[in-house]
């Protein structure tokens, strides 16, 4: 059956298959990053945008590009740098004497799916531009709104390492990246693999896309209507709970965490095939909604998954 | 979320600046032990437990649970407990250093040694002082949530071993009540995230589901015969009558309104006059102090019922450290008890001292004659007197006239009736004491009778024992209450430590008669009750709040009742006794010395409980029961595993759970999975009416159907 026809139909099979065939394919680009791979793409049925944060050169780049391409979505790449202003993101309004009026230039941020590279080594006043792209999918620009074509997905990319000359995002627009994600170093097999191929065999822009924008759409349109029990939210609000009570952590996961944590179980659970969430669907994702959002209280310093595992394990399940 | 922490942040940093102000630094880092300041500080920030909101309730909970016991325990551990909360308390204004590990360890051995060394060793106040010091001690020591869970069980100790020290209503209601805040601070440590009013409410409704197993176990579970292993001493000091009596110990004695014991009786209440109860004889005079002697009991005597009609009471004595029991005077016959005998005197001995709250009942014949059967030790016993020239000249010599005057015994005691009745004397609370007026205590007895002629009952009782023996009449000593005061509501007598009284026992025509020289003086101090005699008419004073004995006038009545609410509570609730328990057994039809039949009456009655309990959770709420029919299948295929010793984690999901089955036992992964799979969708899914009815029932087969086989070692032996 067609995709598109089977789309229609029975979604959640579909959504499925989709799921699947559209990792798999990726695989073939990116190699040994399965779990990654389907996170990413929760994210992005979860209308959320992404963080990946990873020394360079492991394949942040190739991971977004080759999510694009697979999903029919147009793609731009933005270089952040220290001297960077809002406008070059956005877009200018240029005065053409021809006409005589300003007419409105957008910025790369016009795309569908935008990879804001090192983002933090931008300046917060560039970064805050992004903000409400981000959240209100629209940008205002000299008192006019132009709207973002959807879907809108943003994957941004920072260094871990590099502190010098780095503007480490504020907590609160770390807030509005649903997940963020470490790539890590492909394992032997794959490392392998990859180098005995001389890199990606073919050329990314030979990779024949899945299915389209509207596709995409209706797939997160679909994922919001996975369902919720009563007893997952009271789950989730546990959770929440534990995360400002149990004195582990210096401060707590904001309402805004705790919306951002259903909607990606949502997603996963729309990614495992199921029209409903279980609470391995929270289980699954919350160590990537709630690891930036975080904070260790005793040394400050952010949680690693394993933690954030074996911490939030102590929350039991309501029957 | 980000302003407290970088301002947590700014202030660490300022510190860190400051450090130059030397002050501020070594006063900061001067209690801390191992750790730097700045990890200290961090500590201070970051543990939960420094924060008021944690910490206050727990700190209350400990306040709470020993304050019960500050009274008991000594002056020098009570200084360094109130020190030690007072610095938790100041911990909640500023951060304060916190000691580390090592100073704790040295600390705790010296609170051990302080608390064993001012409580006269190993004493029941040794071990509460320790216990108390130590749950201050560990208040230091909170860093995680099982630290706060061990202060909160200790507590717990704590406060039950307040029923040490007092059973009263008032105090068992504070128990308690410190009970049930103690357990809403358990509730409170273990869900940090409820409210401390939910935790209460939690906490009450756990109580009040255990109430009816307490019930079940107090009136149901087999009682000991003082107990099973025996009570600590205590270090309170014995108050009321000692088997040592001078001059001035019972005058000590008169101000005192302490409860001595409490008497219901069967009829009527004899008149005052008649109301001698008597305690111990004391037979061995020293010159200076009466004691029971040696050889008392040696001579055989026989009690010989008058036709007047008996008097039946029942007696609640309260603790008395001593080894004998009061009666009404001319006991006839008392409740046969283990370890208590009735005396060849008419004492009632007990084997150990009454050192906890007694109950026993008794018949009594106030006109029954005491005959003497042998005359044998006699000169031995009731004449006997320290010898002629140690003092009390001019007494000797007067009892010398009266025997020369007077053939007969009776005629000897007339004398000295009329002595002490003609004689000027007067009866007083505060006789001065011989050795004041410059008198020798080897001749009290002289200053009594020819200078002071002032004196309390026990100055005319051994006074005219002496004279009586001195005069070759046999006389004895008898030791006890006088009178008592009735309270109206509940029509029982209360004998108080004022009422104490001494009086004389004289062998006339061959029986012993009770004489009470005291009547010669003050008549009245027959007829009236102690508390009128104390003249409680004075207003209300601060004493009187603590000792309802002490009551003015107006007050009284109120005081009668609360006495009233705590003699029912002694007699219902504290006294119920291996007797009572038998006594219920046998009107249940039941010998309780048949140890199956108890259990079994035990069992069935906590079976009675719990099926009480299922009708009230299935029937009366209809909610529960649709909502939780769900849960109710899963429990019970939870118990079906827990059998294969496969255990539910709860943060565990239901498929993650599927999956720790099937690794453990993947035979029985197939059937699990049956019952797994309709249970998530009906938790989780979203289902039409039918559909869930539907599923219930399959749950509810695969949950039957789900039974936890053999191992499979054995399943391989089957043909499969």
């Amino acid at each position: 059956m067609n995709i598109n026809e089977s789309l229609q139909s029975e979604p959640l099979a579909a959504a499925t298959r989709l799921a699947a065939e559209i990792s798999a394919a990726a695989g073939r680009y990116i190699l040994g990053k399965d779990t990654q791979l389907r996170l990413a793409l929760c994210c992005l049925l979860a209308e959320g945008h992404l963080l990946i944060e990873d020394i360079p050169g492991i394949g942040k780049t190739t991971l977004a590009k080759v999510l694009a391409r697979i999903l029919g979505l147009e793609f731009r790449r933005i270089q952040c740098t220290s001297d960077m202003l809002p406008g070059d993101i956005l877009g200018v309004s240029i005065f053409e004497q021809k006409s005589g009026s300003f007419t409105f230039h957008p910025g790369p941020i016009f795309t569908q799916i935008l990879l804001a590279d090192e983002i933090n080594r931008t300046t917060p006043k560039t970064q805050s531009a992004l903000l409400e792209a981000m959240e209100e999918h629209q940008v205002s620009l000299d008192g006019a709104t132009h709207p973002l074509p959807r879907p809108f997905w943003l994957v941004a990319t920072q260094n871990p390492l590099e502190q010098a000359g780095a503007y480490p995002l504020p907590e609160s627009q770390l807030d509005r990246f649903l997940f963020r994600l470490n790539i890590g170093y492909p394992d032997k097999k794959a490392e392998q693999q990859l180098l005995a191929g001389g890199g990606i065999g073919v050329s990314l822009d030979e990779i024949e896309a899945l299915i389209n924008a509207d596709q995409v759409l209706y797939l997160q349109q679909t994922a919001r209507t996975v369902h919720l029990a009563e007893s997952l939210i009271a789950y989730a609000q546990d959770l929440l709970a534990f995360s400002r009570n149990s004195g582990r952590f210096a401060l707590g996961l904001s309402p805004r965490a705790g919306l951002a944590l259903l909607r990606a179980a949502q997603a996963w659970a729309l990614l495992q095939g199921r029209d409903f969430v279980l609470p391995e669907d929270v289980q699954e994702v919350l160590p990537h909604v709630a690891g930036h959002r975080l904070r260790l209280a005793d040394t400050l310093s952010e949680p690693s998954l394993d933690e954030l595992r074996r911490d939030f394990a102590q929350v039991a399940v309501p029957l | 979320m980000t302003s407290t922490h970088s301002g947590f942040r700014s202030k660490m940093l300022s510190r860190r600046r400051g450090k130059d102000d030397a002050g501020v630094h070594t006063v900061l880092r001067g209690g801390f032990s191992g750790a730097d300041t700045e990890s200290a500080l961090l500590w201070n920030r970051h543990n939960p437990w420094t924060k008021p909101g944690r910490r206050g309730p727990l700190l209350a909970a400990v306040v709470l649970a020993c304050l019960l016991h500050l009274v008991n325990i000594s002056v020098p551990t009570l200084l360094l407990c109130l020190g030690m909360w007072g610095y938790h308390f100041a911990g909640f204004f500023r951060p304060l250093p916190r000691p580390g590990a090592k100073l704790i360890t040295v600390a705790g051995a010296l609170l051990f040694l302080a608390a064993a060394g001012t409580n006269e060793g190993l004493t029941v106040e040794a071990f509460v002082s320790l216990l108390v010091l130590m749950i201050a001690l560990k208040l230091f020591e909170l860093r995680h949530q099982h630290d706060a869970t061990m202060t909160v069980i200790l507590n717990y100790f704590v406060i039950v071993s307040g029923m040490f020290f007092s059973d009263s209503l008032l105090v068992t209601g504070y128990i308690a009540f410190a009970l049930l805040y103690n357990t809403a601070v358990l509730v409170h440590v273990r869900q940090p995230g409820m409210a401390l009013g939910r935790s209460f409410r939690l906490a009450g409704r756990l109580s009040l589901q255990a109430l009816p197993f307490m019930l079940i176990f107090f009136i149901f579970f087999p009682r000991f015969q003082g107990g099973l292993w025996g009570r600590p001493t205590l270090m309170q000091e014995r108050v009321g009558i000692s088997d040592t009596i001078r001059m001035g110990s019972i005058a000590s004695l008169a101000e005192n309104t302490e409860v001595a014991f409490r008497v219901s009786f069967a009829g009527a209440v004899p008149p005052v006059g008649e109301l001698y109860w008597r305690g111990l004889i004391l037979w061995d005079f020293d010159g200076l102090s009466w004691t029971r002697g040696e050889r008392r009991g040696l001579v055989p005597e026989r009690t010989v019922r008058s036709s007047a009609p008996p008097v039946d009471y029942i007696i609640t004595l309260e603790a008395h450290q001593q080894r004998w029991l009061y009666s009404l005077d001319r006991p006839v016959r008392m409740q046969q008890m283990r370890g208590t005998w009735m005396g060849n005197e008419g004492e009632i001995l007990t084997w150990r001292p009454v050192t906890s709250r007694l109950q026993y009942s008794g018949t009594s014949d106030p006109r029954a004659e005491r005959q003497q059967l042998q005359q044998g030790r006699l000169a031995q016993m009731g004449l006997q007197l320290p010898d002629a020239g140690t003092g009390n000249k001019r007494a000797r010599e007067l009892a010398l006239s009266w025997q020369q005057g007077n053939p007969e015994s009776r005629a000897v005691v007339n004398e000295a009736f009329n002595f002490f009745s003609r004689g000027g004397f007067r009866y007083t609370l505060s006789p001065g004491t011989p050795t004041a007026a410059g008198v020798g205590a080897e001749n009290a007895i002289d200053h009594f009778l020819f200078t002071g002629k002032a004196g309390f009952c026990e100055h005319y009782a051994t006074s005219f024992a002496f004279l009586m023996r001195a005069a070759g009449v046999p006389t004895r000593l008898v030791g006890g209450y006088l009178g008592g005061s009735l309270n109206p509501y509940g029509n029982y007598l209360i004998v108080r430590q004022s009422d104490a009284h001494v009086w004389c026992e004289v062998l006339l025509d061959g029986e012993w008669q009770r004489i009470d020289p005291t009547a010669a003086v003050a008549p009245e101090r027959l007829q009236t009750n102690s508390l009128s005699r104390l003249g409680m008419d004075e207003g209300l004073t601060l004493d009187a709040l603590f000792n309802l004995g002490r009551l003015p006038a107006w007050l009284q009545p109120l005081a009668n009742g609360w006495d009233l609410l705590n003699m029912r509570w002694n007699q219902w609730v504290m006294q119920y006794s291996f007797a009572e328990q038998s006594r219920l057994f046998s009107r249940l039809g039941l010998d309780s010395s048949r140890g199956a039949a108890m259990l079994s009456l035990l069992i069935a009655g906590i079976a009675l409980i719990g099926i009480v309990y299922f009708f009230l959770l299935v029937f009366l709420k209809p909610g529960v029961q649709e909502r939780d029919k769900v849960a109710l299948f899963w429990q019970r295929f939870l118990k079906k595993l827990d059998k294969a010793q496969i255990h539910y984690s709860s943060s565990q999901g239901p498929v993650q759970f599927l999956q720790h089955i099937s690794s453990l036992r993947p035979d029985m992964a197939d059937a699990a999975a049956a019952v797994v799979r309709p249970y998530v969708r009906l938790r989780y899914s979203k289902l039409g009416e039918e559909e869930r009815s539907e599923l219930e029932g399959q749950l509810k087969e695969a949950v039957r159907r789900f039974s936890v086989q053999a191992l499979p070692k054995e399943q391989k032996k089957k043909p499969a």
